[in-house]
């Protein structure tokens, strides 16, 4: 059964006609164009569809949609504009953090809310922070260096 | 596929459930009933939300118990300093589930409705001999942990009814415990996890001993026999081995792909001795 649903998403509204338990994460792809979150394992295990809800890391393809109902959620499209990355971005593309690239808007956005949490996390503390995403290629060493630097960077610039 | 209601309130949420004739399913942070609408195995005409409930929500110190409302986090839980000072290991046990996302979502309640054997952290409960407030149209009823766990993925929680809060008394002194597993990566789910609560008198002998098992049989459970053991000795070498093979005896365990019966009865084994021991050790000062 529809409903109208009404969601802040990377602080615009957007207005859809979806079933509420429908997975946030293919209204994001399906309904709304939104395809820079991932789908893969669809048990919440891989972490390449995490996207924020308020600050908080969390996986979409088990959250239905309609919990996010009055919701600040935050995807990967929304923490950079069209001119300049953010600094994790960033620093993900210097530290050559990215092999196929699949896997990271989810690492993105899980390093977003491990850094908003915890500015200036030890490397122990970035890999409990990441490990609710799995990574194929890179074998995560890339991975922990780039948040390492963009948090040696300054957390008020992510 | 149907409603979605977010109850404001326990009231409000039973009202929801008494109108649905057993067609109505309670979500809190959806990582488990995701995965089972998902796969078919639910199909609600009505998914009540209970995460948004305050008076189900938090962490109190209620001098005896310490209080934790169903719709609490793990990760609320997890950084919780009242559950740090009074059950470090069970904050421990808690960074063990999954990753920070699911941590983010997932609920205490929500983990122990669902009955799974496989996860760390209701094990860890048992030790703490966690009681359990349940809310239905009638009132309120409390049922032990223990008493709770029926067979594998059931409980005692009937139609129409709410898990609203978990109990845990607190710890007398000279009292300390750990979980430990193993899991094939950081978050998976484990092959086996044995949580080890004890308790001595002055003297070092033993006044209660709980031994919680992930993974070891049909439901999260405790081996009270290897428990018995412990009781009333000073957990010498010899007294931990005989526990360690009744604890052996207690296991119903079967064997998957990746891993054999005999493997995972020889992993049980060998981080039950392992914890058995590291526990004593936080206890008993060395020489």
């Amino acid at each position: 059964m529809k409903e109208e649903i009404r969601l802040d998403i990377n602080e615009k509204i957007h207005r859809i006609s979806v079933s509420p338990y429908k997975p946030l994460r293919d209204v994001l792809r399906y309904d709304l164009c939104l395809t820079g979150t991932k789908e893969s394992c669809d048990t919440g295990v891989c972490g390449v569809c995490t996207i924020l809800i308020g600050d908080k890391a969390v996986k979409s393809c088990l959250v239905p949609v309609g919990k996010v109902v009055g919701e600040k959620i935050t995807t990967i499209e929304g923490i950079s504009n069209e001119e300049e990355f953010s600094l994790l971005q960033q620093s993900f593309i210097d530290c050559f953090a990215s092999q196929c690239g699949y896997c990271i808007p989810g690492f993105i956005m899980a390093s977003t809310s491990l850094l908003i949490e915890n500015p200036d996390p030890t490397i122990q503390e970035i890999r409990e922070g990441l490990s609710g995403n799995l990574c194929r290629c890179t074998g995560y060493v890339k991975i922990i260096d780039a948040v390492k630097r963009a948090a040696e960077m300054g957390v008020e610039k992510i | 596929m149907g409603e979605y209601h977010i109850a404001s309130s326990v009231e409000d949420a039973l009202e929801k459930l008494s109108h649905c004739n057993g067609r109505a399913e309670i979500v809190a942070g959806g990582q488990t009933m995701m995965l089972l609408i998902r796969q078919g195995l639910v199909d609600p005409d009505l998914l009540v939300d209970i995460s948004k409930i305050d008076e189900i929500r938090g962490i109190q110190d209620l001098g005896e118990y310490i209080e934790i409302g169903s719709a609490t986090t793990y990760a609320e839980i997890k950084k919780n300093s009242i559950i740090k000072k009074e059950f470090g290991f069970y904050t421990d046990a808690t960074s063990e589930i999954s990753g920070p996302q699911v941590r983010n979502q997932g609920t205490i309640g929500g983990g122990l409705v669902y009955g799974d054997p496989a996860l760390d952290t209701p094990p860890v409960l048992l030790t703490l001999d966690a009681e359990l407030e349940i809310q239905n149209s009638q009132g309120c009823r409390r049922i032990s942990l223990e008493d709770f766990f029926v067979d594998y993925y059931e409980t005692a929680i009937e139609e129409g009814e709410i898990l609203t809060k978990i109990l845990i008394p607190i710890l007398p002194q000279y009292s300390g415990g750990k979980y430990r597993s193993v899991t094939p990566r950081q978050g998976d789910y484990a092959i086996a996890g044995v949580c080890v609560r004890l308790t001595l008198d002055i003297d070092g002998v033993c006044t209660t001993a709980r031994i919680g098992l992930t993974n070891g049989g049909d439901t999260p459970m405790r081996s009270r026999r290897a428990e018995k053991i412990l009781e009333g000795s000073e957990i010498g070498e010899g007294t931990i081995e005989e526990c360690i093979n009744v604890l052996g005896e207690d296991l119903d365990l079967i064997g998957d792909v990746q891993t054999s019966k005999s493997y995972k009865e020889m992993v049980f084994k060998r981080i039950a001795r392992q914890t058995i021991k590291e526990v004593k050790l936080e206890l008993v000062g060395g020489v």
